[in-house]
């Protein structure tokens, strides 16, 4: 549903031109949108929630994990990146269910073999050349592009959204710091403004090796279109953020769950809620600051649902303040359509089950490493941050903001800023990263994990891997299924035990780098040439210090095979008491070469594959 | 078996004297530390971290050698007998299996050295025809202590100081420890605790690469060797191939020569690691000067299988002919061509 278009807290949308209404058709149906919508953000306004089913259990439809959608003679593109246009018939690709009987809101995708993107395999259309390539538009991105320009450098920024300014609102103003609206703002206007940037939005890197990376970006002008460019650059700063952590429990992807940050999108972007009631699961302060947000804007908040106890917290405070219901020390046990049950983190007391049109989830943050990976970076499991953070250094690639592990608006900024100039060869400025205030405040839990369930899948990640935990009991878990496993996936993996944590950073990259696809190939091996007549050294000494070649032969006919095996007429048949071993082929028998003590016999036994055959010299 | 895993009861039982510590994450370095505990009654550090069944396996653990000579095909074959009674002891009947295995050979020496091969495993029961070696024993799955004697500690609490002299000692959480002997049974263990000036001429670390690929095409075999193409490929039960590439040149081209399609094939998992093979291809067996380090390596794929030989090696409790075959493998011994074998890998 819609917020209203005044909602407090710009929830009614900043993307949006609600005097600019439109409509078009996804797979037969009628969406209707505004002017700045996404086809999937319309797609959710109009109610449309399911992607489809996975082991038989409903699976939501969001940024992270929606089908592609194409137009007739068109490419496909990812529905996220695509703007609605009025009038365009899109079709959803994939695999679908043919009969819709219960889920009028599904796009009844069965998604058990869901296939990648096309452009992953594509040709690059275009290459450019620059100094260094930016991914990610968030306020590291921002600053290191600006930083980079300033000193004279070509830049390109990238990113995968079809907006600036990365996931900084989420977290808010802090002190007398810019705001995140300003920064991000300040920094796009100064970016766009210098004629050696480029930015690109809706543009995802999708590889990166050596000097090479190529990009998907959905072109809006005209009928949407995807291309695949290549950008060779001197260096390459990865300011691609971090990733919101599932919390783990059955039903973790019915539609009705959403994640914190993903919510927060929905609404402030287009103005998008799942339902006029909500229920918030927390295991951080900021889960505390979006509750309250969403509440002025008009979503009723059944509770907010805290694992730590009795947090302290400006946010609690501002929450209490407004009369939200708040209660502690518990996690969110399960989701069944729209109700949603949680149980206490001592393991005392009794679960508890409310009804809401949507549950709100928090988990921790993993930065998003998987493009330093593909560049040959390595990554560690740090018990102290329940994350995958980076390890080492690479020549060309540099990291920035929260995929570098910063934390507060002014670290992340500084970080890019400081990354510009060093993956340069420069000097940089100190980097501040702390977070005002938050010494006064109860830090996050981790993400929180209820226990298993037989039933209903309880996955790792809200992306495309769909790696749900190993059902009790199960001979093969579901976590070890041929899939590509997300850098959240390893992270859950780890705190589920499944993985030791020594092993995830491995796990990781060899998981979240595979390469590109094979293509045939018709590489053969080149003989080398002879160098010498002599036997090859794994039969030196193995007839003593003086074998003889002898020619062996049992009639006028039979050939004896190179590696048959020649024994005394009359002896054990043990491969240890070999007198020789046939090396060459001949034209009738073989040659053999034979132990010296052997070589004044004249009946052998030729230990053939059918048998033993007798042989004699042939003497010429 | 996750062994004793060491907490407080190991660092009580870290004061006493062990006869062995044994560097090793993989199943060869399990099995001999689980079998000299066990069987030869010998107090059994292992130095490992618990191997997670997602990663991407380093070898194959097959029962087949790359090697002419008889002698180490006879060993070969008892210890896979003697693996195998094992698994029934201890009930893991399922650790084990049998496959067929196919060595596609291109080159004419090639093949003219695989025929020998399969002369010799002939001789000891193992068939093959063509190139197609049927019925070869495969550990199915990492081999963990469970219950068991041998006290297990992490990786990462263990080091090796070099005295003085060269020789290598034990610290564990900062403790020197006294050992009987210190075994490297692990070709990464290997190349990360002794220093290159300290390997035996013999040692080559090779680089290699580890692919999963999404499910493909059959293969011939469910297990394909392609010793002139450096490629070892093992098909999985949905179809999925593990592959293990050798040497860094052009690793993508011969690893796609020898896939079954359907192209573009996708990569799921790739990973990449060194492993230990020698120059005069034959196993490599004995200490090494001047750290005393007793290395086992060289024996390919089949390591797992020689671990009851090993045991009993170090174990100074060698059965028929086992003794004489170790000393052989002896890296200081002044001239190894009498048991110089097969190099193959990386074309």
């Amino acid at each position: 549903m819609r917020l209203a278009a005044d909602a407090a807290h710009q929830f009614g949308g900043i993307e949006l031109d609600r005097g600019k209404p439109l409509s078009f058709r996804l797979d037969g149906r009628t969406v209707s949108g505004f002017a700045g919508d996404t086809v999937l953000s319309a797609l959710l306004a109009a109610g449309t929630d399911t992607a489809g089913s996975f082991a038989n259990t409903p699976v939501g439809l969001g940024p992270r994990f929606a089908p592609l959608i194409t137009t007739r003679g068109g490419v496909p593109l990812p529905m996220d990146r695509v703007p609605a246009t009025d009038g365009a018939d899109f079709t959803a690709i994939g695999r679908r269910r043919g009969l819709q009987v219960s889920r009028p809101r599904s796009l009844r995708h069965v998604l058990d073999d869901i296939a990648d993107p096309p452009w992953l395999r594509a040709k690059p259309e275009e290459t450019r050349t620059v100094d260094l390539l930016v991914v990610g538009g968030g306020v590291a991105g921002l600053a290191a592009a600006d930083a980079a320009a300033a000193a004279g450098k070509t830049v390109l920024l990238a990113e995968r959204r079809p907006w600036l300014g990365g996931d900084a609102r989420f977290f808010g103003a802090v002190g007398d710091d810019e705001s995140p609206e300003l920064l991000t703002t300040r920094l796009a206007r100064q970016l766009g403004e210098r004629s050696n940037a480029t930015i690109l939005v809706r543009a995802e890197v999708f590889a990166l090796s050596g000097e090479m990376a190529l990009l998907h970006v959905v072109e809006t002008l005209g009928p949407p279109n995807g291309r695949v460019i290549a950008v060779t650059a001197k260096r390459v700063l990865l300011a691609t953020g971090a990733i919101q952590r599932l919390p783990i429990f059955p039903g973790n992807r019915q539609p009705t769950v959403v994640t914190a940050i993903d919510a927060y999108h929905l609404a402030k972007r287009y103005g998008v809620t799942r339902g006029s009631t909500a229920l918030v699961a927390t295991q951080s302060n900021y889960g505390y600051r979006l509750a309250l947000r969403l509440h002025d804007a008009g979503v009723r908040i059944g509770r907010i649902v805290d694992t730590r106890i009795h947090p302290q917290s400006r946010f609690v405070d501002f929450a209490k303040a407004s009369g939200l219901t708040l209660a502690s020390g518990q996690f969110p046990l399960s989701a069944t359509n729209t109700h949603f049950v949680f149980a206490p983190t001592s393991g005392a007391g009794a679960s508890v089950g409310f009804d809401a049109d949507q549950l709100i989830v928090s988990g921790g943050w993993q930065p998003d490493l998987a493009l330093w990976m593909q560049a040959g970076g390595t990554v560690r499991w740090t018990a102290g941050r329940s994350a995958l953070l980076a390890h080492g250094h690479l020549d060309r690639v540099a990291l920035a903001g929260s995929a570098a592990g910063y934390r507060s608006l002014r670290g992340c900024a500084e970080s890019g800023r400081a990354a510009a100039a060093t993956i340069f060869g420069e000097s940089a400025e100190t980097i501040e990263d702390a977070e005002a205030g938050t010494h006064l405040e109860t830090p996050d839990d981790p993400t929180p994990i209820a226990p298993a369930a037989s039933d209903v899948p309880a996955f790792f990640d809200s992306g495309r891997s769909l790696a749900a935990r190993p059902i009790p009991g199960a001979r093969v878990s579901s976590a070890h299924r041929v899939h590509a496993l997300t850098l959240a996936d390893v992270a859950a993996s780890v705190e589920l035990g499944l993985i030791a944590p020594a092993d995830a950073g491995v796990i990781a990259e060899e998981r979240g780098a595979p390469g590109g696809y094979l293509q045939p190939s018709g590489w053969a091996p080149v003989a080398k040439a002879e160098v010498s007549d002599a036997p090859p050294p794994y039969l030196a000494h193995r007839f003593g210090d003086a074998p003889q070649r002898l020619h062996l032969v049992v009639d006028a006919k039979r050939q004896f095979t190179v590696g048959t095996l020649v024994y005394s007429n009359h002896g054990e048949r043990d491969p240890e008491q070999a007198l020789g071993v046939i090396v060459d082929a001949a034209p009738v028998g073989g040659i053999a070469l034979v132990a010296e003590a052997g070589a004044g016999l004249d009946r052998f036994i030729v230990e053939t594959a059918d048998g033993p055959s007798p042989a004699r010299i042939k003497r010429d | 078996m996750a062994g004793a895993d060491c907490r407080t009861e190991c660092l009580i039982r870290m004061s006493s004297t062990y006869d062995f510590a044994i560097f090793g994450g993989n199943a060869f370095a399990s099995l001999v530390a689980g079998l000299l505990a066990h069987d030869h009654n010998k107090q059994v550090l292992l130095i490992a971290d618990p191997v997670s069944p997602q990663r991407l396996p380093r070898g194959l653990d097959l029962a087949l050698l790359f090697a002419t000579r008889p002698q180490s095909w006879k060993m070969l074959q008892r210890g896979v007998a003697e693996t195998r009674a094992l698994m029934a002891s201890l009930e893991a009947h399922d650790a084990l299996d049998t496959v067929p295995v196919r060595i596609a050979a291109d080159l004419p020496q090639t093949k003219a050295a695989l025929a020998h091969v399969a002369a010799s495993a002939h001789g000891y029961g193992q068939a093959s025809k063509d190139g197609l070696f049927s019925g070869v024993a495969r550990l199915m799955a990492p081999v963990a202590l469970g219950e068991s004697r041998v006290v297990t500690i992490g990786r990462d609490a263990a080091t090796l100081e070099f005295t003085r002299t060269g020789a290598a000692e034990l610290v564990i959480s900062g403790e020197p420890t006294a050992v009987g002997q210190i075994v490297v049974a692990d070709d990464t263990e290997l190349l990360e605790l002794v220093p290159p000036d300290q390997r035996p001429a013999q040692i080559v670390a090779q680089s290699m690469t580890g692919t999963l690929t999404a499910p493909a095409k059959k293969l011939p075999a469910p297990v394909m060797l392609f010793p002139d193409r450096g490629v070892s490929l093992q098909q999985r039960a949905d179809l999925s191939i593990l592959a293990l590439v050798s040497g860094d040149s052009d690793v993508e081209g011969r690893l796609a020569s020898t896939l079954p399609g359907p192209f573009p094939l996708q990569r799921l998992a790739t990973t990449h690691f060194r492993r230990v093979t020698t120059t005069d291809g034959a196993p490599l067996i004995g200490r090494i000067k001047p750290s005393k380090l007793m290395v086992l390596t060289g024996l390919g794929d089949a390591a797992a299988f020689f671990a009851p030989l090993m045991a009993r090696v170090l174990a100074d409790a060698p059965g028929d002919g086992e003794k004489a075959w170790a000393a052989a493998c002896d890296p200081s011994r002044p001239a190894r061509e009498a048991i110089a074998d097969l190099v193959w890998g990386a074309a």
